[in-house]
This record gives C-alpha cells, sequence and structure tokens, in this order.
C-alpha cells in the first residue's frame, strides 16, 4: 500500500477494500474534535472513511450540507476583502498593531502556476513551507500577507492539506492566523457560537502551521497565541472588521486532536480482520455491517453529535433502542449518577433493590415519584 | 434528581411525551397572529419569504426576490411591512384607559399576540428590524413605512425577552415548558419532532414518529435539500433577470415557482401551529395569567404610545443602552423571572415539585390549625419524608404567597416523616391559614414587595469617568 492511500481497513493493509473516503478538511477535523471519546468515530477520522456517503440513501442519511446561498456569500465577502490588493484588510492589520513599517508584501499563492486538484495543492503547500521559513527567518522579502496558504500535515499514515484563508505576519516576526467569517458583527455584537466555530478552525491552522515549522527545524512560537477574526461589519457585506482573539487553548485543543487523528492501536489490534463496508455494497448490508463494527469498536453517543457525526442517527436508534440515558444528554446522565438505563430508573423509582452506586439516585427516585403521583391525584377531578 | 429525567422516563415508557404542568401557563388569545418565515441563506438580516395573518384566514405569503437592488428590496419588504402593520395595529383600535404611573394609558382591549414557530423565527424577525431601521429611501413614506415595521418588530424582539410575556408565543418554548419527551433539548428544538412526541399517529412511539418528523423545517432555515432548491430557483430568477428587456415573462416564471416553493414549506408549518394552538387552548389557564395579561396589554400600550416619536426621529430607535439604562433592563428581566417562578409554582403543584424535591419546601397533611387573635397562628404538618428544612426557617403558605411568612419552630420525627409545627406572629385577619386534613405546601416562594418595585437610580450615572465620545 502506498504512504498516501489511508488504510480505511482496520485490520492488515489491503490494496483495494472499495470503502469510500474523503480528503481531511479543517471542517472534517473541527468537527471530529466535538467527539474525540467515540473509538468508532477515531477509526473512521483516522482511515478517512467517508461516512456521509456510506450512510447514503439509507434511513440515517445525514441531511448535511452547506447552503449554497450562504456559500455564495462567504466568496463574496472574500472578493470585498481582496479588492485594491487587500487595502481594507491591510489597513486593519496596522490598526491592531500588526505593523508593517515597509510596504506590504503579498503572496499570492492562489495565483501560481498549478495544475488543479491534489498537484496544485502540493504546489501551494511548497511554496507556503518557503514562505513560511521567511517569516521564522525575518527575511527582508518575507511576506506581509500570504493569501491562499495550503499547510500539508501527516494525518493517519497519510498526506493531508489544509487551505488557510490567510496568514499575517508582523514586523516582529510574529505570524498571525487569519480566518474570514461572513456572519456580521452588529452593534458590536455576533453569534458567539459561531464566533467559537470560527476561533476553533483558526487554532487549528495555528497548530498545523507549528506543526510545519518544528518540521523545519523553526520556532514554533512564530505563530501568535493571538489570530484574527474577519467579519462583516453591521449588516451589509461593504465593510469588515477584525476581532483578535486569543486561540492559545484552540491551538492546545487541536494539538491533541491531531495526535488522536492517527489508529487507535489497541482498537486495530482488537478489530483485526474487520473492515468498513465497501461502497456500492445495498443499504441494509452497510448498515449491518456498520452496526456490527460499532458493536465491536464502542461508541459514545450524545444529543451533540447529531451536529457533527454522520453516523449520530444511526448510533441515537441504537442508544435509544437500548433505553441508553444518555439520549437525553449529558446532563441527565450525571443527575442519575449510577443508572444508565431508562427502565432501571422506572425501577428504582418503583423500589426496586438498588445496588451499592445506584443508591443515592434509588432514594430521590422513589421520593420524586411518589410527590408526582400525588400531585396528579390532588390534580384529578 | 430532577423531576424531568423521571418524566422523560415515563415519557419513553410510553411511547409519547407526557405532562410537565397540569395549567397552562401562557395565555392563547382567541385570534392571534400567526407567522412563518423563511431565512434566505446569504444574507441573514432579510428573508426569503414570511407568511403571515389570522387563524380564521389563509395566510398571506410574501415571498422575497433577493435581489440586490436595493429600491426594488424596499419595495418588495413595504409590501410586508404594509400588511403587517395594519394587522398588528389593529388590536389598538379598540382601546380602553389604564392609569398608568399616574396618568391614563390607552391599553388594547384584546391583547396582541404573535405565534411563532420557534425561538429562530424570532430573532430573524430581529435582525429584519434591526436592518430596516436604517433603511433610507427616497420617498419618504416608503422610508416611515419600513421604520414603522422595524419599531414593531424589534419592540417584538425586545419584549418576547421579558419571562412569562405574552405577545410572542414561541411554540418550541411553549411545548418545551408544558411537555417532557425523552428527546435531548437540542432535538427538541425541532417544533415538528416535539409535535410528534406529544401527538404519534396511532400504533407509533414517539421516537420513530419524531425521526420522520424531523425531515420537515419550520423555519427559518430550510433543511439542506430545501436549501440547495432555493438556490438552483434564486438562480434561475436571476438569470432571468439577466435576460434584458425582454425576459419579463421568464422572471415572472421564476418568481412563480419561487412563491410555489416557498407556500409549499410554509404551508405544512401553518398546519402544526393551528393545530399546536388548538389543543392546547383546551388546557384550563393557570391563575396568574391575568396579571400577566394585563401587563402585555399596558406594554404593547406604550409601545403604540411612543411610535410616532420613534418612526418620525432618525435618532428615535437606540441599540446600544446606556449603562443606567442596561441595569434597569437587568432589574426588570430579573424581577419577572422571580416573579414568574413565583407565580407558576403557585398555580401548578408539578411546577412547585422541584422545591419540595429539593429540600428547600414541605410538603404534608394539616394536623393541626390554631389561630389567636393574642399568640398569633400556628398550623402542624405532618410530612411523608423528614423534614429537610432547617428550623426557624420562613416559608410562606402556597395558599396564601402574599400574605405573612410561618416561621417552623419545631421538627419532630414521626415514623417515616417528620411532625413539623410552623407558627406565624400576631394576626390582624384569620385569612391565609390552611384547613385541618388537607394538603398543604409551605414553601419559600412568596410575593415579596421587591418583586412590584423597579430598581431606583439616578437619572445620571454617578461615576465621574465617561466614555470617550
Amino acid at each position: 500500500m502506498s504512504g498516501d492511500a489511508p488504510d480505511a481497513r482496520l485490520g492488515p493493509p489491503a490494496e483495494t477494500d472499495h470503502v469510500p473516503r474523503h480528503s481531511l478538511t479543517v471542517s472534517v477535523l473541527a468537527a471530529a474534535a466535538e467527539h474525540t471519546d467515540c473509538t468508532f468515530s477515531n477509526l473512521a477520522l483516522a482511515g478517512r472513511v467517508d461516512l456521509e456517503k456510506l450512510f447514503g440513501g439509507t434511513r440515517y442519511e445525514p441531511g448535511t450540507g452547506a447552503d449554497p446561498l450562504a456559500i455564495k456569500r462567504g466568496r463574496l465577502f472574500e472578493e470585498i476583502l481582496k479588492k485594491d490588493d487587500y487595502a481594507e484588510l491591510l489597513n486593519l492589520l496596522y490598526e491592531h498593531g500588526v505593523a508593517i513599517e515597509t510596504e506590504a508584501r503579498i503572496a499570492r499563492l492562489r495565483d501560481l502556476p498549478a495544475p488543479a486538484g491534489r498537484s496544485g495543492l502540493e504546489v501551494r503547500a511548497e511554496a507556503t513551507r518557503l514562505e513560511l521559513v521567511k517569516i521564522a527567518r525575518r527575511a527582508w522579502d518575507a511576506p506581509t500577507l500570504i493569501d491562499g496558504a495550503v499547510i500539508r500535515a501527516r494525518i493517519g499514515g497519510a498526506d493531508a492539506y489544509f487551505e488557510a484563508d490567510g496568514l499575517a505576519a508582523a514586523s516582529n516576526g510574529a505570524l498571525h492566523v487569519l480566518e474570514a467569517k461572513s456572519f456580521p458583527l452588529i452593534d458590536g455584537r455576533c453569534d458567539p457560537i459561531k464566533l467559537g466555530a470560527a476561533c476553533a478552525q483558526a487554532g487549528l491552522y495555528a497548530a498545523l502551521v507549528r506543526a510545519q515549522l518544528i518540521e523545519d527545524h523553526l520556532p514554533a512560537e512564530t505563530v501568535s497565541d493571538s489570530g484574527f477574526i474577519v467579519l462583516p461589519k453591521n449588516t451589509r457585506l461593504g465593510r469588515a472588521v477584525l476581532l483578535r482573539q486569543n486561540l492559545s487553548y484552540h491551538i492546545r485543543r487541536a494539538a491533541r486532536l491531531l495526535e488522536l487523528a492517527h489508529p487507535d492501536e489497541a482498537a486495530v489490534k482488537r478489530l483485526a480482520g474487520r473492515s468498513f463496508p465497501a461502497d456500492g455494497t445495498g443499504a441494509a448490508e452497510r448498515i449491518a455491517g456498520l452496526s456490527h463494527l460499532m458493536d465491536e469498536a464502542g461508541t459514545h453517543y450524545r444529543p451533540e453529535c447529531l451536529e457533527h457525526c454522520a453516523a449520530a442517527k444511526l448510533c441515537r436508534e441504537r442508544a435509544y433502542k437500548a433505553g441508553r440515558l444518555g439520549i437525553l444528554g449529558d446532563q441527565a446522565s450525571r443527575e442519575a449518577s449510577g443508572v444508565e438505563s431508562f427502565a432501571r430508573l422506572l425501577e428504582l423509582a418503583a423500589g426496586a433493590d438498588p445496588s451499592e452506586h445506584e443508591r443515592q439516585s434509588a432514594l430521590e427516585l422513589t421520593r420524586a415519584r411518589k410527590l408526582y403521583r400525588r400531585a396528579l391525584k390532588g390534580a384529578g377531578p | 434528581m430532577s423531576l424531568g429525567i423521571l418524566l422523560s422516563a415515563e415519557a419513553y415508557r410510553k411511547g409519547r411525551a407526557v405532562r410537565s404542568a397540569l395549567v397552562r401557563h401562557r395565555s392563547i388569545e382567541s385570534d392571534p397572529i400567526f407567522l412563518v418565515a423563511w431565512q434566505n441563506g446569504f444574507d441573514p438580516f432579510s428573508c426569503a419569504s414570511i407568511a403571515f395573518g389570522q387563524g380564521h384566514a389563509p395566510s398571506e405569503v410574501f415571498v422575497m426576490s433577493g435581489t440586490r437592488d436595493r429600491d426594488l428590496e424596499a419595495r418588495e419588504f413595504a409590501a410586508v411591512a404594509r400588511r403587517f402593520c395594519e394587522l398588528f395595529e389593529s388590536y389598538g383600535a379598540a382601546s380602553s384607559c389604564v392609569d398608568y404611573q399616574g396618568r391614563k394609558l390607552e391599553v388594547p382591549v384584546w391583547p396582541a399576540q404573535i405565534v411563532i414557530p420557534n425561538g429562530a423565527t424570532l430573532r430573524l424577525l430581529g435582525r429584519i428590524g434591526r436592518r430596516l431601521a436604517g433603511a433610507q429611501h427616497p420617498d419618504a413614506d416608503l422610508a416611515s413605512l419600513l421604520r414603522r415595521f422595524a419599531c414593531h418588530l424589534l419592540w417584538l424582539a425586545r419584549h418576547a425577552d421579558l419571562p412569562g410575556q405574552q405577545v410572542v408565543l414561541s411554540c418550541t418554548d411553549f411545548l418545551n415548558a408544558h411537555w417532557t419527551s425523552a428527546m435531548s433539548a437540542l432535538e427538541s428544538e425541532s417544533l415538528f419532532a416535539l409535535e410528534a412526541w406529544i401527538a404519534p399517529p396511532s400504533h407509533t412511539r414517539g421516537f420513530d414518529a419524531a425521526v420522520s418528523a424531523e425531515r420537515f423545517s419550520a423555519g427559518p432555515q430550510p433543511k439542506p435539500e430545501d436549501a440547495q432548491t432555493a438556490a438552483r430557483l434564486y438562480a434561475a430568477l436571476d438569470k432571468a433577470g439577466r435576460g434584458g428587456a425582454g425576459s419579463s415573462g421568464e422572471v415572472e416564471g421564476a418568481l412563480v415557482e419561487l412563491r410555489e416553493f416557498y407556500r409549499g414549506l410554509t404551508e405544512p408549518v401553518w398546519t402544526l401551529l393551528l393545530e399546536i394552538v388548538r389543543r392546547e387552548r383546551d388546557t384550563p389557564a393557570a391563575a396568574h395569567l391575568a396579571r400577566r395579561t394585563e401587563r402585555d396589554r399596558v406594554a404593547y400600550g406604550l409601545h403604540l404610545e411612543g411610535l410616532e416619536r420613534e418612526v418620525s426621529d432618525p435618532r428615535g430607535i437606540r441599540f446600544l443602552e446606556s449603562a443606567r439604562a442596561a441595569a434597569l433592563r437587568r432589574d426588570e428581566l430579573e424581577r419577572e423571572a422571580a416573579l414568574l417562578e413565583v407565580e407558576e409554582a403557585i398555580d401548578d403543584p408539578l411546577k412547585m415539585l422541584p422545591r419540595v424535591l429539593s429540600g428547600e419546601a414541605i410538603e404534608g397533611e394539616v394536623l393541626s390549625c390554631a389561630v389567636n387573635r393574642t399568640d398569633g397562628a400556628t398550623v402542624v404538618l405532618r410530612t411523608e419524608e423528614p423534614c429537610t428544612v432547617p428550623a426557624c426557617a420562613l416559608l410562606w403558605w402556597s395558599g396564601a404567597p402574599a400574605g405573612r411568612g410561618w416561621t417552623i419552630e419545631r421538627i419532630d420525627a414521626a415514623g417515616t416523616g417528620s411532625k413539623v409545627t410552623l407558627a406565624q406572629p400576631i394576626r390582624k385577619d384569620p385569612v391565609g391559614c390552611p384547613t385541618v386534613g388537607e394538603r398543604a405546601i409551605f414553601s419559600p416562594l412568596h410575593f415579596d414587595d421587591h418583586l412590584f418595585y423597579g430598581l431606583v437610580l439616578p437619572p445620571r450615572a454617578p461615576w465621574t469617568h465617561r466614555p470617550a465620545a
């Protein structure tokens, strides 16, 4: 098996297994960051298995996909930022103290003559690496802004390429990640959830650039902990605003995630010989295969998985059928400490003998049930 | 342990949602306005379609062409604004006068109410209001109409923050406050899934019904596959529009297709809203709804009173609050939240239960009740569980939450529970005592004076530093 082809089979490597795969993007990694405690999901990430495709055409199809009009908005905002040689963006950077003493130099990597597809990404990744070396060494011709930077990372035994919106270099040699988003900042406020997601994404780029610098024996501290999120100001797209954000937490989290994106040796050993279902098999067969793999690998379903994981609907159904309290969320599991299923919870509430670790919950449940019944009786005719 | 988990387990066992409230804690007016809106993915401050109307009549569906032509866009919004203002202000047509802070205020006879699917729809209305508030147009009448519409939307978005308000009835919030299913909070945001748990088809469990129902969206964000269709239809409209003068027929055709698409998205939501309102209206209303309805009428009256000033004055609409205004607003929200908690718990034994379960309140049978004009009143309560409220604690009988408090004088063990003696100092009136043999709840919840009087702050901020101009 070539070094570039990830191993989607969990046992010994196979040349052709017809398992659908996708390339790793920052959004795939960011989504995976939300459920690093799920072995099944980690195995799919490490093998780059395209779960969306595997669940396609089944009743568990995730129903994801970005709104094309929202994508159009994002593209238009990027075009506005690039207008007049990034004049507005550079002005905003000056205002935020990313001072440029000399004339700004912009490395336009998207304009490089390069073939489309993966080869093009390879060319841009190499160009990005050279520009990063210049910045880290404070070369006289180091760029102020790298547009269309591509960072290469070795994930799950194969190369993956990530496109960053922009990297800005300050005159003191510090490098700041820039992430452009099209949700607005209005009256000084923006959507905190979207801002958090943008920071997580910027943190991932910062972690990837640091890894690249370390690979080139350059100081990782060149990448500053503070990054910039570029947003439209007010209700129109015409003007931009720069939010300086401390990304240190997100960078640490991303670094951990990059470590996790390798096959779990213990799980691979345990599941030797097993594989994700191949593309083209029937829906029922695929679901049976995935269910079997979930049984063996283990999953950790939480309601939040519905937002991030393509396998979440199947996991939810399995958790519901097993009557697991976890389908209500972590809060419920914490409150009913020691009790794992609805059936057991109802038994304890009805007065069943509790085990040692169920004792406290059982006391509260019997009392709650008694009071609830009394309240209903009191309200009755 | 919260009561919610036990109710979720009950819902799981039954395969359908169970009631978490014995009475209806929000009023549902006789003829509210129903509103469904769809977001335009390109512009979060605009909408793709908006439908509204009163339940007795079919909805009016307005569809935006997504044009970048500001003049055309303003005219499209004006059509929506004209109809909405007419409908919303019609509640003020029949009014009566009430005393408000020493003056007469005109308030509507029938309170205004807008029924929407969820909180996301309300936030979209707020965003549209925020955008139109600054709308400028050479046609002064049109600009004024848009500002009027913006004022209404911004007022609705602001008023909806007030705990217990009933002008805006968000159905997901309403149902989640009255029903418990075996779904997580995240899934319960889907109105279709929630309703599937509450009223699943016969021989179908709530879970399976909800999984099927999740295919539908109640707005404002369409489902991904619908968003794809919308993008395709907008692209077709855009292409037809670029065709020049001879393409008016094509533009009209593309617009018709777009209207049909949004009408198709709106209809199931509209039917669902009518169904929910019809069913929930049958639940008996809570006793304290009247106070909140009255407060809403006053708020609406004040809004209409200040409307002309806000519309005519370009600085009339303020988006950023001063420190003083923010403090007053926070005080108002906190007082209303506290008052709502007391009212709901007094009106509904199920809403009082969490207090009893947490050991802050006691519930039991009244063994004796003695009222003496010189020594005060004494009540002895027998509880089935040991009393965990400490002696000397001050509690209020849920039957007289506005009366004086009762102090726990003694707690004696009695079987598996306790015998609790509560005393009240010298009484001037004999009302507000439970009767022997009845079950009574004593809790810290009561109508404290401070809940009814707002914070008083000096008109000017007392600190010396000022933000830079």
